[in-house]
């Protein structure tokens, strides 16, 4: 019923054939089906690691201590 | 250290203060859509950062992309979609734009900005996300009577919802308050269910062996007869921790939130949802939230090499069972002895002992929580 | 080598994916995505390669010491 529609949603970039290749050969027998494939999964492992360094927690002191508070009374801490 | 959230945004649509207090008299003049205890249970979850970055149910780029993709459409990895289903006829005249109150029971829990209204195919839902059409799935049977459309839009929680052991339910920004003060950078998530018994605490303890700390997390909410009721599961594990665990190794905590029984797909959003919790690390068992034979086996282990970005890693801890030889609680991982040394622990039979009084032997559960578990009176729900 | 390398192949990505590779290439100081890209996979390729570098003999020959040794049937 529904389509799914992946036009619109990929963008192509390109890569030199001699390292097309050996990517082709590297994922031969593994799980990866497809170069883009793997070509996606080293880019979210890299784009995952740098995200994660660059983050503090949300909240400001007063939401800390009204927290700890609780957590107090609940004999969490 | 502890992974910022799914996302990088610990969402909060928890409405308070004059805010609330004008947004609660809004809600009055607006249309009213009567919802479910579960669709109520994902709005206070949306709410509460659970389900972080979710800011409300999802528009229908969201629902296709995690539905065929496994990922949100900003690439995200999300398994199981978090979607509202109306009736034709209650969104009639409604538009998109317009906001609409969520109503369950008597309750307005929430205000919902109608971003989007669009159709789905339940058939192909279930097909992707519990692999079968059969109606004997707990979870495509339950999907199967959903709603015709589904709306996508912001959610504004205004009232919290009533459920069992709301004193002992931490929210996402609760336990990363609390691991923070407890200087954990290792954290261990443990999904349960139900009692343990001394399969769970051989694995949790193999996991604890280098974490610095274990959130137990049970999930509260709705059940089906014969599971244990929340309380007493509490009850069983205050037992446990109280007698066998190393102080300050331990957080006991409630997570209101729905069940799927869709195995692979759901031990993701197990993990992207502890995560949120602040936890570095999840249990996952072989058959995590499986059921019957639907699922391969091992399938809820290697789902995971599709997420190199998932942010919290999954333990594939192996099931526990007693060997005589060993003298101990072994896996298959670490015990060279035949079948007919070993005694496999059967949560059935042990919920029939303790339906009976029986306190099931010592290399099944601790004396303490089988007594825990007696005492409660009526450990399971009718 | 270097002609063969204008040949390029297209390769398909999600674009909300490639807008943060973007990002992460340019702060990493790199003049185009294309560039990163390529830089990044070879890289990666690269201590792929060496892991599985074993050519089939040299792999046979090792197999037979270890399993004059016992270690393998």
């Amino acid at each position: 019923m529904t389509e799914y529609r992946r036009e619109g949603r990929y963008t192509t970039v390109s890569i030199p054939v001699t390292l097309y290749n050996r990517i082709k050969k590297l994922i031969e027998g593994t799980g990866f089906t497809s170069v883009s494939q793997y070509v996606a999964y080293v880019l979210r492992e890299i784009v995952a690691a740098h995200e994660e360094r660059k983050y503090e927690e949300p909240f400001t002191d007063e939401d800390r201590e009204k927290i700890l508070e609780k957590l107090r009374r609940l004999g969490y801490i | 250290m502890i992974p910022k959230p799914h996302g990088g945004k610990l969402v909060n649509r928890v409405v308070t203060g004059e805010k609330r207090d004008r947004l609660v008299l809004e809600a009055e003049e607006l249309p009213v859509l009567s919802i479910s205890y579960e669709r109520a249970v994902d709005v206070v979850d949306i709410a509460h950062g659970v389900f972080s970055p979710l800011e409300g149910f999802m528009v229908q780029s969201d629902y296709l992309s995690v539905l065929h993709d496994m990922r949100l459409s900003n690439d995200l990895p999300w398994t199981i979609p978090v979607v509202l289903d109306v009736d034709p006829d209650e969104i009639s005249g409604i538009k998109e734009g317009d906001y609409v109150a969520l109503k369950h029971g008597e309750t307005i829990v929430a205000v919902v900005r109608i971003d989007e209204i669009y159709g789905w195919d339940k058939r192909e839902y279930a097909e992707h996300i519990y692999k079968t059409l059969d109606l004997r799935h707990p979870g495509v049977a339950k999907t199967m009577k959903r709603k015709e459309l589904l709306v996508g839009g912001l959610v504004d929680l205004l009232n919290e919802i009533e459920y069992p052991v709301k004193h002992r339910v931490l929210w996402p920004i609760e336990t990363r308050v609390l691991f923070r003060e407890k200087k954990w950078e290792r954290i261990v998530a443990f999904q349960t269910r139900n009692v343990p018994h001394l399969g769970h605490e051989y694995v949790q303890k193999a996991a604890l062996t280098f974490a610095d700390g274990l959130l137990i997390h049970p999930l509260i909410g709705w059940k089906k007869p014969g599971d244990y009721r929340d309380e007493v599961i509490f009850m069983a594990y205050e037992a446990l921790i109280k007698h066998y665990y190393p102080r300050d190794t331990v957080v006991l905590a409630g997570l209101l939130m729905n069940m799927h029984y869709a195995g692979p797909r759901e031990a993701v959003h197990h993990a992207i949802v502890r995560k949120n919790f602040g936890c570095t690390h999840i249990i996952i068992g072989r058959d995590h939230a499986g059921v019957g034979n639907y699922y391969a086996p091992y399938e809820a282990w290697t789902i995971f090499n599709e997420f190199p970005d998932l942010g919290i890693t999954p333990l594939f801890i192996r099931e526990a069972f007693y060997c005589k030889k060993c003298g101990g609680m072994v896996n298959e991982k670490v015990c060279p002895h035949g079948e007919e040394h070993r005694i496999r622990i059967s949560g059935t039979a042990i919920r029939d002992m303790l339906r009976r009084g029986k306190t099931p032997p010592e290399y099944v559960m601790r004396p303490e929580v089988a007594r825990a578990v007696i005492e409660a009176g009526n450990p399971f729900i009718e | 080598m270097a002609s063969e390398d204008k040949v390029r192949v297209e390769v398909l990505l999600p674009k909300e994916l490639y807008e943060k590779a973007v990002e992460r290439g340019r702060e990493a100081g790199f003049n185009s995505f294309n560039e990163f890209l390529t830089f990044l996979l070879e890289q990666i390729v690269e201590e792929e390669e060496t892991e599985a570098s074993l050519s089939p003999e040299d792999e046979e020959r090792i197999k037979e010491r270890l399993r004059s040794l016992g270690y393998i049937d």
